[in-house]
C-alpha cells in the first residue's frame, strides 16, 4: 500500500486504517468478466478437439481467472499477516 | 427392477450408509468443549482451515442439482445452459474482497449470519428481519432442488413408485440426513463433502474421457446436438435451441451469469461456509482455488450433448406421470456405464445432494435463531438455548423442503429456484454494498428491497413458457419488449431477453438512492453504526471489543 496518509503501527485496536484500501492490482480481478462479452466468442470456428470456440474459449478463461486471482492473493496477502490472526 | 438396477442400488446403498456413519461420527471431529453453542453447531467452531473450507464451499456451491440440472438444460435448450461456466468463473474473483471484509467484521463482532451484520451496521432489527426472512425463503426451494436431484437418481435406479408413497425412498434418505445434521451440525457436511468430491471427480473424469471415445468424439457429439436442437419443437414450432447463442439470448446469458455470481454469496449457506473458515488467508486461498470446480462443471455441462448423441431419453416420473428432464444424466450413466460404476455415479450425485442440503438447513436455522427467535421472541436466550433452537429449526426447514417436492412437480421446482435467485439478489444493497459504504439510509434499503422483490415477482409472473404451456412463472428470461414500467415500455417490441433478477436489482438500487436522498433531506434518524472502519480489515479479534456485540445489546 502506498497511501500518503499511512499511519505508523500502533497497538491500538481502534480503527487506524482507512475503510477502503485501493490497489491497482485488484483490477486484475475484473479480467474474468471477459467471459460475459458474448459477441467475442459466440462462434463455432475454430474448433478444438471437436469443441466449438464458444465452449473452449470459456473453458480457457477458467485458468486465466485462477491466475489473476492468485496474483492478487500473492501481492496483497502481506496485509493480513500483521499479527497472528 | 432389472438385475443391473439391483447392482446399482446395492452400490448406492453401501456408499450412502458409509457416509451416514461418517455424519454421525463427525460430532467427535475436532471436538469442541461444548457443542451446545451456536458457533460450534452452526459454524463448526469457526476454525476450518483451507482444505476443509474448500471442500465445504465446493460441496455448498456445486450441488447435486448443478450436476443434474445444468446438463439437462444443455440437453433441452443448448448453449444457454453453459451460462453456469462464466457464472462460476467470475463469481470468486468478484466476491473475494467483499467476503474478506465480511469475514473480518463478523469475526470482530461475533456475527453468525448476514442479517447479524446488517443489524449491527444499520442498528435496525427490522431491516435485519427482512434480510433473514429473504434468506430463509430463498433457501427453501434451493434445498428442495437438492432433493429433486436425489430423487432423479432414486427413480433412475428403479425406485420410481407412483403417488405420494413414490417419494418414500426420498423420505428415508432425508430422515437420515436430518438426524446427523441435528447431531453434528456443520461438522457433518464438512466431513462428508470430502467423500462427495472424490466420488464426483472420479465419475466426471471417467465420463468425460470414456463417453466421447465411445460415441465418436466431441465433433460427432456436437453434430448430433446441433441437429437435434435445430428440430422444431412440436408444441411451439420453433427450434428448441442451438449449440451457439442467438441474437436474442446473449444478453440473458451475460446477465444471468452476472446475477447468479452476485447472488451466490448472498445465500446464507455460502456465508455460513465463509464464516466457518479460520482466517482471511483461508478465504483468499479458497477464492483462488474454488474455480477449479468450474472446469469440472464445464465438462459436466457437456454431458447434456453427450446424452443427445447417446440417444438418452428422460425417465417418466412415477408420481407426476411426465418425463422428468432431471433424469437425463442419471439415465445416461445407467445406459452407458457398467452397472456397478453407475451405482458409484449415483451415490456421488446423491451424496452431492445431502451436503448442500445440510449446510443450507443449518444456515436457515442460524437465521431463524439469531434474527427472529432471539431478536423478537426471546431476547435473553442463552447460547445453549440458541443451539437447541437452531437444531430444531433445521428439522423444520427440511420438512418444508420435502413438502415442496411432494406438492410441486420437479419441473416446477426449477422455476422456484430461479425465483429464489431473483429474491436473494435483492439483499445485495443491504449486505454487500453495506460492506463498503453506509451511504444508503436504512429505510431506503428496506424500500428498495421491497420494490425489487415485488417488481421481480410481477415480472416473473408475467413470463409464459410456451414449451410446456405454462402461462406464468415460466422462467427468468424477460423479453425487453415486455418491460412495462407503469405503462411505459422503453423497449417496445424487442425480443432480446434479459435476466429478471438484474432488472429488479436496478429498480431496487434506484429506489434506494432516491429514498435515501429524500430521507436525508428530511433528516430522518439513521441509527448508530456498531461497526468501525478498522473492523473490516481485522485479522483477529481485538481484545477490547466485546466478541458478541449483537447479543450484548
Amino acid at each position: 500500500m502506498s497511501s500518503s496518509t499511512l499511519e505508523p503501527e500502533t497497538p491500538d485496536p481502534a480503527p487506524a486504517q482507512p475503510s477502503f484500501r485501493f490497489r491497482a492490482w485488484n483490477l486484475l480481478l475484473l479480467v474474468p468478466l471477459v467471459s460475459l462479452i458474448t459477441p467475442l466468442f459466440n462462434v463455432r470456428e475454430p474448433t478444438l478437439v471437436g469443441l466449438p470456440f464458444f465452449y473452449w474459449f470459456q473453458i480457457l478463461v477458467i485458468p486465466i481467472g485462477i491466475i489473476c486471482t492468485l496474483t492478487v492473493h500473492l501481492v496483497t496477502r502481506h496485509d493480513d499477516e500483521e499479527g497472528h490472526r | 427392477m432389472t438385475g443391473a438396477q439391483v447392482v446399482q442400488l446395492v452400490v448406492f446403498l453401501l456408499l450412502f450408509l458409509a457416509v451416514a456413519v461418517m455424519g454421525f461420527m463427525a460430532s467427535r471431529w475436532r471436538r469442541a468443549d461444548d457443542l451446545n453453542h451456536l458457533d460450534e453447531w452452526g459454524l463448526g467452531g469457526r476454525k476450518f482451515g483451507s482444505w476443509v473450507t474448500w471442500f465445504l464451499l465446493g460441496g455448498d456451491l456445486y450441488t447435486a442439482y448443478t450436476f443434474v440440472a445444468i446438463p439437462a438444460l444443455l440437453f433441452s435448450s443448448g448453449a444457454l445452459g453453459f451460462y453456469a461456466v462464466p457464472y462460476t468463473i467470475i463469481a470468486f474473483p468478484l466476491v473475494m474482497l467483499p467476503l474478506l471484509r465480511l469475514w473480518s467484521v463478523s469475526r470482530v463482532h461475533g456475527y453468525v449470519t448476514p442479517a447479524d451484520f446488517v443489524r449491527g451496521r444499520y442498528d435496525s432489527p427490522v431491516l435485519a428481519l427482512a434480510i433473514a426472512v429473504t434468506g430463509i425463503v430463498a433457501t427453501m426451494p434451493y434445498i428442495a432442488l437438492q432433493l429433486a436431484g436425489l430423487e432423479a437418481v432414486l427413480r433412475t435406479i428403479g425406485l420410481n413408485g407412483s403417488g405420494f408413497w413414490g417419494h418414500a425412498p426420498l423420505f428415508v434418505a432425508f430422515v437420515v440426513l436430518a438426524a446427523y445434521t441435528y447431531q453434528s451440525g456443520l461438522r457433518a457436511p464438512a466431513l462428508i463433502a470430502v467423500v462427495k468430491d472424490v466420488l464426483i471427480y472420479i465419475v466426471i473424469l471417467v465420463a468425460i474421457i470414456y463417453l466421447p471415445l465411445k460415441l465418436g468424439g466431441f465433433g460427432a457429439i456436437f453434430d448430433a446436438g446441433s441437429a437435434k436442437l435445430a428440430q422444431p419443437s412440436p408444441t411451439t414450432g420453433q427450434p428448441a435451441g442451438s449449440t451457439l447463442l442467438t441474437a436474442n439470448n446473449q444478453l440473458q446469458y451475460a446477465t444471468l451469469a452476472l446475477g447468479s455470481a452476485l447472488a451466490l454469496f448472498l445465500y446464507p449457506h455460502s456465508v455460513t461456509g465463509v464464516l466457518s473458515s479460520s482466517s482471511r488467508a483461508t478465504i483468499r486461498r479458497n477464492m483462488t482455488a474454488l474455480p477449479a470446480y468450474s472446469f469440472l462443471l464445464a465438462l459436466l455441462a457437456l454431458l447434456g450433448y453427450v446424452a443427445i448423441a447417446a440417444g438418452t431419453k428422460p425417465i417418466v416420473n412415477g408420481s407426476t406421470g411426465r418425463p422428468d428432464s432431471n433424469t437425463i444424466v442419471p439415465a445416461l450413466f445407467a445406459g452407458q456405464f457398467p452397472s456397478w460404476f453407475a451405482g458409484v455415479a449415483f451415490a456421488a450425485i446423491g451424496i452431492g445432494a445431502l451436503v448442500p442440503a445440510a449446510i443450507m438447513s443449518i444456515a436457515a436455522a442460524n437465521l431463524w435463531t439469531r434474527n427472529i427467535y432471539k431478536e423478537f421472541l426471546r431476547r435473553d436466550a442463552s447460547p445453549a438455548d440458541e443451539a437447541r433452537q437452531a437444531k430444531l429449526a433445521s428439522l423444520v426447514v427440511k420438512v418444508g423442503a420435502v413438502l415442496f417436492i411432494v406438492v410441486v412437480d420437479p419441473q416446477f421446482s426449477v422455476d422456484l429456484q430461479l425465483i429464489g435467485g431473483v429474491i436473494i439478489l435483492q439483499t445485495l444493497p443491504a449486505v454487500a454494498i453495506a460492506l463498503y459504504t453506509r451511504w444508503f439510509h436504512r429505510w431506503a434499503l428496506l424500500a428498495g428491497w421491497a420494490v425489487g422483490l415485488i417488481w421481480g415477482m410481477i415480472m416473473l409472473y408475467g413470463i409464459p413458457n410456451p414449451a410446456n404451456g405454462k402461462q406464468h412463472f415460466g422462467g427468468s428470461a424477460l423479453a425487453l419488449g415486455g418491460l412495462d414500467i407503469f405503462g411505459w415500455t422503453p423497449f417496445g417490441g424487442s425480443k432480446v431477453q434479459i435476466y429478471v433478477g438484474a432488472v429488479a436489482l436496478v429498480g431496487n438500487l434506484l429506489v434506494a438512492v432516491v429514498v435515501t436522498l429524500v430521507l436525508r433531506a428530511t433528516k430522518t434518524r439513521e441509527g448508530a453504526d456498531h461497526t468501525r472502519s478498522g473492523d473490516y480489515h481485522a485479522t483477529r479479534v481485538p481484545e477490547s471489543t466485546t466478541p458478541d456485540a449483537v447479543s450484548s445489546v
